[in-house]
């Protein structure tokens, strides 16, 4: 046996080495299991749910796409023309999702609403009168009681696109009083009669300064200043853009926290119509959701584009809906989308 | 002979129990020690878990409220660790409180995360860990597993 | 002989727990996030940060001018370089590109812009847009995919619009016409590492 004197003293070292070496070989395996799930704490797996909603903003955009173009090119073969465009893009897109391990599908477009578009398109620009001339009347309706066909929809109104060309008098201050240039009036046909309107005009001194001025029902009144460098100014009033960047006056005012969007205030049925538009002079673009066999609105316009400036109206697809799906190895969405582009956010 | 007053035999018993008790006392601290890491990394871990869970259940959230129809499909795949410091887990949600609440098996201990989401939520389902589905199934979100 | 033994005895013994405090304390300074210059932390943030800068870009409608800043009578991007067709010693002059300069360019990050599309046949090419060298191992990817419709137009060195039209028998661009109203659908795909 052992001598503890002499020799082998070494022994019981070596045991209780050896036991401290198993306690820290366990411990050993717990930090690494601590390691392991404090690097899966900050990976952050949210890659599968916004590559989907990115997916399906892609998606609601594409097809907006075919739906302006169809809505302006194919207006007598509506529903053909946007299926086939959205199964050559929804085929086309497929193919590039595929590298990224993802399988994204557009299809089916049904549930369509059709109502009509007004617009005047000439590549010289005619003047927002009712005959498109400078003789016409600058003070006219342009839509009849704009309805709201299907319950439960937010608006009636889309795309309401101005393209104003340079050289129109676009009345500056100074020279016109406010009540004297252009406005877009939406009034109400019920009674209280109450009226939304914007007004655009350019200053005298600086022309390249566009002013839009929105008052409501109420009497509040919001303006917005935007400096636009091109020669043809493009205003959205249901987008709420001036040359494609956002105006106050034509959305939500944050700092009164009042809407001041495209009809905020005004509840269908509702007309819509200009006043002193024989001061400008360009192109214009609404889709609503009447349909255009109503019949209320072909005084003044024409029955489909014609020759020369002149508005007219044509069929047009209001809202459509589409089938959408995302699929890859970390998430499955399928719903579908409701696409009406250049619809108010409000 | 050495002249020592001692004998050796009872030098050798005294020196070899000091030196077991010494080593013994030495084990014991330290599988405690173990045992007491053990524990808190099962606290960390089912806690990073359980964020997880509650961020994937408000991506789902997300997906639901961003479909324009009424009955979408929604189907998020994850993948859990199965076991954590070497013990299953299980998890439950619990509406009423508004927490995802996590326990693990041996040792017993329990975790909660809060959360909130607008879809509501299939009370009190007991899923055990690894291989989750996060489904909607038309009306609520609900963990499953595979 | 025995002395040996003994020193053997000892060494071993000695050197054993020597070790096993080395395996000790080196367990606890080894984490997997200190492997290279580019951390999963590193690569995660320049991933969002492409795609906040795509999907910023497509929400200014700034996305599709930069796809459509094609010169038709020199048959070339606006500036870029002559020989090469595409950008190669800095971002193009336009709304994009500064957006690209601000978010990566300032913090030290290389990027390669592509454009992938389909050719009238079904084959997918991909065409450089900004090139600046080959991307790393550690390099991330963001894609966004925009639409081109026949009655797109085409943009100036100003960003100004055009009048050519993309559905003009008289165009140049690169990118061919696939469907009737629908032009193509371009994906654009942004690859960023740290330089």
């Amino acid at each position: 046996m052992a001598d503890l004197n002499h020799r082998d003293r070494g022994q019981i070292i070596l045991i209780a080495a050896f036991a401290l070496a198993v306690l820290f070989v366990s411990l050993a395996l717990i930090v690494n299991s601590a390691i392991f799930t404090e690097n899966l704490a900050s990976r952050g797996e949210t890659t599968g749910s916004d590559g989907a909603l990115m997916a399906r903003t892609m998606a609601e955009e594409n097809v907006g796409n075919s739906v302006r173009t169809a809505n302006t090119y194919n207006h007598t073969n509506l529903m053909p023309a946007i299926e086939k465009d959205v199964r050559t893009a929804s085929g086309q897109r497929e193919r590039q999702q595929v590298l990224s391990g993802g399988l994204v599908n557009v299809t089916n477009p049904h549930d369509e609403q059709i109502g009509s578009r007004v617009a005047m398109n000439d590549t010289g620009g005619g003047n927002y009168t009712d005959t498109g001339q400078n003789s016409g009347s600058g003070d006219w309706l342009l839509v009849d009681r704009v309805e709201d066909d299907y319950a439960g929809q937010p608006h009636t109104t889309r795309a309401f696109e101005l393209e104003i060309k340079g050289g129109s008098d676009l009345a500056s201050e100074g020279s016109l009083a406010l009540t004297d240039r252009f406005t877009v009036v939406i009034n109400n046909t019920g009674s209280p009669s109450r009226q939304w309107k914007v007004t655009v005009w350019k200053e005298n001194l600086n022309p390249t300064h566009i002013h839009v001025q929105t008052e409501l029902p109420s009497g509040t009144t919001e303006e917005c200043e935007k400096i636009v460098t091109e020669d043809t100014i493009r205003i959205s009033l249901t987008e709420g853009t001036v040359d494609s960047r956002p105006c106050d006056a034509l959305g939500f005012h944050q700092a009164s926290d009042t809407d001041f969007s495209f009809g905020s205030g005004i509840s269908t049925p509702y007309n819509i119509s200009y006043e002193n538009g024989d001061t400008v002079k360009g192109n214009y673009s609404l889709v609503t959701t009447n349909p255009k066999a109503d019949g209320n609105n072909l005084d003044n316009l024409d029955n489909g584009p014609s020759a020369g400036p002149s508005p007219y109206i044509t069929d047009a697809v209001y809202e459509v809906d589409v089938e959408f799906s995302f699929v890859n190895s970390n998430i499955n969405y399928t719903t579908d989308v409701r696409v009406a582009p250049g619809e108010s956010d409000g | 002979m050495d002249r020592r007053a001692v004998s050796t035999t009872l030098s050798y018993t005294l020196t070899l129990t000091i030196a077991t008790l010494l080593v013994t006392g030495l084990v014991i601290a330290g599988s405690d020690f173990v045992n007491d890491r053990r524990e808190q990394v099962i606290r960390e871990e089912l806690e990073v878990i359980g964020q997880q869970v509650a961020a994937d259940l408000a991506q789902g959230d997300r997906l639901v409220r961003a479909a324009d129809s009424s009955s979408p499909t929604v189907n998020l795949i994850r993948n859990y660790p199965e076991r954590v410091a070497r013990t299953g887990y299980q998890l439950t949600l619990d509406t009423t409180n508004d927490e995802i609440v996590l326990k693990s098996v041996d040792p017993e201990i329990t975790v909660t995360v809060g959360m909130k989401t607008s879809t509501s939520i299939t009370t009190d389902t007991s899923v055990n860990g690894g291989k989750a589905n996060i489904v909607y199934t038309g009306s609520q979100l609900e963990v499953q597993n595979d | 002989m025995r002395g040996q033994a003994h020193t053997l005895e000892a060494i071993i013994a000695s050197l054993m727990l020597l070790s096993s405090l080395v395996f000790a304390f080196h367990m606890t300074a080894v984490t997997p996030l200190s492997a290279s210059t580019s951390s999963q932390h590193i690569e995660n943030q320049q991933e969002a940060t492409g795609q906040g800068v795509l999907v910023a870009t497509a929400e200014s409608d700034s996305l599709k001018p930069a796809v459509l800043y094609w010169n038709n009578s020199t048959r070339e991007f606006h500036d870029a370089d002559e020989s090469e067709g595409y950008y190669t010693s800095g971002p193009p002059n336009n709304t994009f590109g500064e957006m690209l300069n601000r978010s990566f360019d300032e913090r030290g990050i290389a990027y390669n812009v592509y454009f992938r599309f389909v050719s009238p046949s079904g084959d997918t090419i991909v065409r450089r847009y900004i090139y600046s060298g080959v991307p790393t191992d550690n390099a991330v990817t963001a894609t966004y995919s925009v639409t081109l419709m026949d009655d797109n137009h085409l943009y100036d060195a100003d960003e100004t619009r055009n009048e050519t039209v993309l559905g003009d028998t008289g165009n140049t661009y690169p990118i061919p016409d696939t469907g009737t109203n629908h032009y193509n659908t371009v994906q654009v795909e942004v690859i960023a590492w740290r330089i």
